[in-house]
C-alpha cells in the first residue's frame, strides 16, 4: 500500500513538474528581440511549441502612463519585458505580451534561471551576517532593508540590479514561489 | 615618485632601522623590537614584539583618541583565562545519560585535536540539519574578515551539512530594525548619518535622546578611529544647545553641559506624544511637511487628541507617566520647533517592552517639527554608533566569506532562543506571520558569549540544559565556554593573519591584521578550526570550504576585491599595514533624507505611500494587540508607574559598558580600575542609597523574581532617583553552579532582565524593562570566580 502511495505521489509530482510554466532563461539580464526586450526570469505560458521556436504569452501588469513596460506584479517593481509597441492595458492594470522565442531559452528549473542572481545575493549579503531568506519580506521591505545594508557591501551597479531583482521576485509578494 | 618593489622594501627597512635607532633600549641591541601592524574593534595599532612576545600596544595614526581599551589587548592575549587545549566535558565524554544536568558544573577533560574533530564531526553528521542551531551571532568577536566567526560558521554548516537553523535579527536593534523600514523605508539604525560638518554649521539644538555619543563611539563594528572625539571638541566650542533626555546623566551630557531631562525609563513614547499634542494644539507643527512628506496623519490624529480612546495625549497626561513636568514638555517642544533641532535617537529605548514604538514616535515627532532632511535638523538613530556622523570615503572595502545558501528555512528571532529551546513546536507571531520553533539538539557557537548577551540568564541556563550537545569555539573561558560540552580553543587575532577595514561609516582605511606572535598552546585560528572540521566530512567538503586557498591567499583575494589596489599593491599594503582612502569633499555635505526632502516624488521612500508612514495600513492589518497602525503608548509590565514597584521599587537599566565591548575585556586589568570589590558597579542615586541604607563601596544584592546578583554600589547624582544602572557584560559567576537561580557573584545584569518579547511584531529583546529591589549584602561572601578556570583534567 505504502509503495503504491509513493508511486502515486511521484507520478503526480512528475505530472506537475511536466506542466510547470517555464521561465525565460538568459545568459544576460536582458535579450533584445524584434518586438520587445525580454528579461531573465520572466514566467511564460507556452501557446505553441516547435523544436526551434515557441510562441509564448507573458502575463503581467502595466500602467497607462508606462504602456511599453510589462511588470510581474501590480506594484510595478519587477520588469518582465519592454515592448516596442504599447501594450493593451486592462482596467485592472493587467496586460500581456505574446511573442516568439527560441525554445532553448525556456527553462523550468528555478535554480538554473535565477542561479546567477542567487549567487550574487548570497555572496554579497552573507559576508557580514547570515542572509534573511527572500520570502521573509515583501518587496517594499526588501527595498528598505537592502537599501540600508548595501552601503556596507557596495555592490557594483550590475550586482545591485541582479540582487534587488532577485529579492523582489522571491519576496513574499513576489511572483516566484520557490521551495528550498 | 615611483619606487620599485625592491626599493620600497629597502626604504621601509631603512625607515624601520632609523626608527629603531632613535627608540632602541639596551635590550633591543640583542633582541630587536618588531612593530607588527594590527587592528581591532578598539582601534588599529602596532604590536611591539620582542623575543616572540608582545611587550606593548602602540596606537596607529588613524586612532584619533587612543585609550586603555586598545592597550588592554596585550593583557587579554596573555590572560589566565585562555583556553589552551581542546576539552570535552567529563560526563558528556563518558556518555552519561543525565550529562546535560551537569552542564556548567563539571570537569573538562583534555583531548587531542584529532579526537575532538572526529567527535564534533560525528555529532554533526548524525544530527539532522533542522535540529542544529548555528548560534554564532553577529561579528563583534573581532574585526577580521578571514577568521570572521559568523561567516565561517555559516559557510561551514552550509558546506558540510546543507545548512542549520540560524538567528533572525539581532539584539541591538531587534525591535526597531524590522519595524522602521515600514515607517521610513530604511532600517535607519545603521544608515549613514548627517555629516558632523552639517551639524556644526546648522544645528542650534542637539537632543541626545538617550544617546551617549562619547562612550559608545569608543568602539566600532569594524575598526574604531575615534574621529568623533575630534568633532566633540568642536561641538563643545559651538553655540549648539545640548539637551539630554535620559535617566542617566551621561559622560557626554556632562561634557557638553547638556540640559538633563530626567525621564522615567520606558516612557519616552509618552513624552513624544505629549510634545506632539502640544505642537498640534498650539498650531506650531509643520503642516506643509506633514502634507507633502508623510502619510496617514489624519488617522493618527484621533488617537493623539484622544478621540479614539478618550485619552488626549496632553503634556499633562505625559507628565504623569514620564516624571517630566507638563511645562517642561511644552517648553521643550517649543524649543525644538523654533530652532534648527537635531534629534539623536538611541537603541536602548527600543530594547524594551513595546520597543517597536519609540523610533516611530521620534520619527513622527520629527515629521511634525518638519526639519527632516534639512542640514542640521531632523533625526538620526546612529550618531552614537561606530563613528556615526563621519563622512564616507565611498570606497569598496575588503569583503568577507560568502556563507552560501542555507537550506534550513527556519530561524529563531534573536531574543527568543531560550523560549525556542524550552518549547520546540511552539508557534509565535512574528511580523504578520507565524514561526514554529524547531527542536534543537545540537548548538554550535563560535566567538560569542550567549550567556553574556542573552536576557534572563537563569532561563537560558535551563534552556541550554535541554541540548544534547553544545559546542563552543573560543579563545577564553567565558561563561559560555564554561557551559559547553566540547570546547575548541581558538587563537587570538594577534596569533594569525587577517584583513579589516574601518571605520564602519568612514570606510577610509584598510588594515592588515598581521600575526604578531605564535600561539604557545594548541589553539588554532577560527578559519583553520572550521577547515579542520570540514576535512572530517571529506576532501570535497574541505575544498569547498577553503576554496583551495590558504589564509594569506584569502587575504589577498579580499584585498583584490576592494579599492585598495588603486592605492597600493597588495605587497605594499601588507608591508606597510594599511591603505588610506581620501574622503571626497561632497561627503562632508551629506544630509540624511536630504534628497527625499527636496523631491519626495522622485526620491520616494520604500514605504506604502513613498512617504513617512505616520499611519501604516499594513501594520494595522496585522491586528496585534500591542502594535497598531501608528505610534501608540502601551504601559509596560515593569516600570516606575506599575504596581509591581511595591515589590521591586527600582528600575534597572543595563547600558553599554564604559570600559568593555559587551563582555569583551572583562578579563583584563582595566576592571581593577572601576569594579567595586571585584564586582560590577551598580550606580544609584544618593536618596535611594539612603533609603536602602547603602553607602558608596558597599557590596549590595540586587534581586527580582528572575534572579539576584552581587554588585558594588556607586552612589552618584548622575542617576535619576528610582533608577539604577548596571552595565551589561560582566562575566556571569553563579555562587553555586549546581543550584538553579544561584546568585551571581560578579554582577552580571542579565540574571535580572526578562526574556519577554517586545511584542508580537518584532519579538525583540526587552532587557531595559526591569524592576528590582536592592539591599546591602550580608553574611560571608565568596570570592568572585568569574575569571577563574573551570575544573580541568589533563589525562
Amino acid at each position: 500500500m505504502k509503495v503504491l502511495l509513493k508511486i502515486g505521489i511521484m507520478a503526480w509530482a512528475a505530472f506537475l513538474s511536466a506542466h510547470a510554466n517555464p521561465y525565460v532563461y538568459l545568459d544576460e539580464l536582458t535579450l533584445e528581440l524584434d518586438r520587445a526586450t525580454l528579461y531573465n526570469g520572466a514566467p511564460v505560458e507556452i501557446l505553441s511549441q516547435e523544436s526551434e521556436t515557441s510562441k509564448v504569452k507573458i502575463k503581467g501588469f502595466a500602467s497607462k502612463d508606462e504602456p511599453n513596460t510589462l511588470y510581474a506584479t501590480p506594484n510595478m517593481k519587477v520588469v518582465l519585458a519592454q515592448t516596442k509597441e504599447p501594450l493593451h492595458v486592462n482596467e485592472n492594470s493587467s496586460a500581456s505580451l505574446e511573442i516568439e522565442i527560441q525554445t532553448s531559452l525556456l527553462e523550468e528549473d528555478i535554480e538554473s534561471v535565477w542561479g546567477t542572481s542567487m549567487d550574487e545575493f548570497y555572496n554579497t549579503c552573507t559576508q557580514c551576517h547570515a542572509a534573511n531568506e527572500p520570502h521573509l519580506h515583501t518587496m517594499l521591505e526588501w527595498d528598505g532593508l537592502y537599501g540600508s545594508m548595501k552601503e556596507f557591501s557596495k555592490p557594483t551597479p550590475e550586482q545591485d540590479e541582479l540582487i534587488l531583482r532577485f529579492l523582489r521576485s522571491f519576496s513574499s509578494d513576489g511572483f516566484v514561489k520557490f521551495d528550498y | 615618485m615611483s619606487l620599485s618593489r625592491r626599493g620600497f622594501i629597502k626604504t621601509t627597512l631603512l625607515g624601520s632601522a632609523a626608527a629603531a635607532t632613535t627608540t632602541a633600549s639596551a635590550t633591543e641591541l640583542f633582541s630587536p623590537v618588531k612593530k607588527v601592524p594590527h587592528a581591532s574593534h578598539f582601534g588599529a595599532f602596532y604590536a611591539h614584539v620582542q623575543d616572540g612576545k608582545i611587550i606593548d600596544i602602540v596606537p596607529h595614526e588613524s586612532d584619533h583618541n587612543p585609550g586603555a581599551l586598545t592597550k588592554a589587548l596585550l593583557d587579554r592575549n596573555y590572560s589566565n583565562t585562555r583556553i589552551k587545549y581542546p576539552y570535552v566535558r567529563k560526563s558528556y565524554l563518558e556518555g552519561k545519560k543525565d550529562h546535560a544536568k551537569l552542564r556548567g558544573n563539571d570537569t573538562f577533560v583534555r583531548v587531542s585535536w584529532d579526537e575532538v574533530a572526529k567527535l564534533v564531526a560525528e555529532k554533526i553528521k548524525t544530527t539532522p540539519m533542522e535540529n542544529i542551531y548555528n548560534a554564532t551571532y553577529s561579528g563583534w568577536s573581532h574585526s577580521g574578515a578571514v577568521h570572521s566567526c559568523p561567516s565561517l560558521c555559516g559557510k561551514f554548516f552550509n558546506t558540510v551539512k546543507g545548512g542549520a537553523v540560524g538567528t533572525y535579527g539581532e539584539y541591538s536593534n531587534g525591535a526597531a530594525g524590522p519595524t522602521n523600514p515600514g515607517i521610513v523605508g530604511d532600517m535607519e539604525v545603521y544608515s549613514l548619518q548627517t555629516a558632523h560638518e552639517q551639524i556644526l554649521e546648522n544645528t542650534e539644538v542637539y537632543v541626545m535622546w538617550g544617546a551617549d555619543l562619547f562612550k559608545t563611539n569608543k568602539i566600532d563594528y569594524s575598526v574604531a578611529n575615534r574621529k568623533n572625539d575630534q568633532y566633540y571638541h568642536k561641538y563643545k566650542q559651538s553655540n549648539i544647545k545640548f539637551i539630554s533626555i535620559d535617566p542617566i546623566r551621561t559622560e557626554t551630557a556632562k561634557m557638553f553641559d547638556a540640559q538633563w531631562i530626567q525621564i522615567r525609563p520606558n516612557t519616552d513614547v509618552a513624552l513624544m506624544l505629549g510634545m506632539m499634542h502640544h505642537l498640534y494644539t498650539t498650531n506650531q507643527y509643520d503642516k506643509d511637511f506633514v502634507e507633502t512628506h508623510t502619510d496617514g496623519f489624519d488617522k493618527f490624529l484621533p488617537y493623539l487628541l484622544g478621540k479614539s480612546d478618550n485619552t488626549p495625549k496632553t503634556p499633562e497626561w505625559a507628565a504623569a507617566i514620564t516624571n517630566v513636568s507638563a511645562d517642561l514638555i511644552k517648553s521643550l517642544a517649543d524649543t525644538f520647533v523654533k530652532n534648527k533641532t537635531f534629534l539623536a535617537g538611541n537603541w536602548a529605548m527600543q530594547r524594551a517592552q513595546y520597543g517597536e514604538q519609540p523610533d516611530w514616535g521620534l520619527i513622527t515627532l520629527a515629521a511634525m517639527i518638519g526639519q527632516v532632511g534639512t542640514p542640521g535638523g531632523g533625526f538620526g538613530f546612529s550618531m552614537h554608533y561606530s563613528g556615526g556622523g563621519q563622512a564616507a570615503a565611498g570606497k569598496r572595502t575588503p569583503p568577507g566569506f560568502a556563507q552560501g545558501r542555507n537550506k534550513v528555512r527556519t530561524s529563531i528571532p534573536a531574543s527568543r532562543i531560550s523560549d525556542a529551546l524550552l518549547n520546540p513546536g511552539k508557534e509565535i507571531d512574528f511580523k504578520g506571520n507565524k514561526i514554529t520553533y524547531p527542536k534543537i539538539d545540537l548548538m554550535y557557537i563560535a566567538g560569542c558569549n550567549i550567556v553574556g548577551h542573552h536576557p534572563d540568564t537563569n532561563r537560558l541556563i535551563e534552556a541550554l540544559k535541554t541540548l544534547d550537545t553544545f559546542i563552543v569555539q573560543e579563545p577564553w573561558w567565558t561563561p559560555t565556554a564554561k557551559m559547553g560540552d566540547i570546547i575548541l580553543p581558538a587563537s587570538t587575532t594577534l596569533e594569525r593573519n587577517d584583513i579589516a577595514y574601518g571605520g564602519s561609516y568612514s570606510g577610509d582605511y584598510i588594515y592588515a591584521m598581521k600575526k604578531a606572535v605564535d600561539n604557545p598552546y594548541e589553539a588554532m585560528g577560527d578559519y583553520d578550526i572550521f577547515a579542520r572540521l570540514a576535512k572530517e566530512f571529506g576532501e570535497k567538503e574541505y575544498k569547498r570550504f577553503t576554496d583551495g586557498k590558504s589564509e594569506l591567499e584569502h587575504i589577498q583575494d579580499f584585498y583584490s576585491k576592494s579599492d585598495g589596489p588603486s592605492v597600493k599593491s597588495f605587497e605594499a599594503f601588507w608591508e606597510s599595514g594599511f591603505v588610506k582612502f581620501e574622503i571626497p569633499k561632497s561627503a562632508y555635505a551629506f544630509v540624511r533624507h536630504g534628497d527625499f526632502r527636496k523631491d519626495p516624488v522622485a526620491n520616494k521612500l520604500s514605504t506604502e505611500s513613498g512617504k513617512i508612514q505616520i499611519f501604516s495600513q499594513k501594520y494595522a492589518d496585522y491586528g496585534y494587540t500591542h502594535f497598531k497602525g501608528h505610534v501608540t503608548w502601551f504601559e509596560p509590565d515593569e516600570y516606575l508607574g506599575s504596581p509591581k514597584t511595591k515589590e521591586y521599587p527600582l528600575h534597572v537599566l543595563s547600558p553599554h559598558p564604559t570600559y568593555r565591548l559587551h563582555s569583551q575585556l572583562d578579563n583584563v586589568w582595566i576592571r581593577h580600575a572601576y569594579k567595586v570589590a571585584n564586582r560590577e558597579p551598580v550606580r544609584i542615586n544618593p536618596k535611594d542609597a539612603q533609603k536602602y541604607g547603602i553607602a558608596n563601596g558597599d557590596i549590595v544584592e540586587v534581586f527580582n523574581e528572575r534572579g539576584s546578583l552581587l554588585a558594588g554600589a556607586v552612589v552618584t547624582e548622575d542617576m535619576m532617583e528610582g533608577v539604577i544602572a548596571i552595565e551589561e557584560g560582566a562575566w556571569y559567576c553563579p555562587e553555586d553552579p549546581a543550584k538553579a537561580k544561584s546568585r551571581c557573584n560578579s554582577g552580571h545584569v542579565n540574571v535580572l532582565t526578562a526574556s519577554r518579547p517586545s511584542s508580537q511584531m518584532a519579538q525583540a529583546t526587552t532587557s531595559n524593562t526591569v524592576l528590582a529591589g536592592i539591599r546591602k549584602a550580608s553574611g560571608s561572601l565568596l570570592h568572585n570566580q568569574a575569571y577563574s578556570l573551570p575544573k580541568l583534567q589533563h589525562a
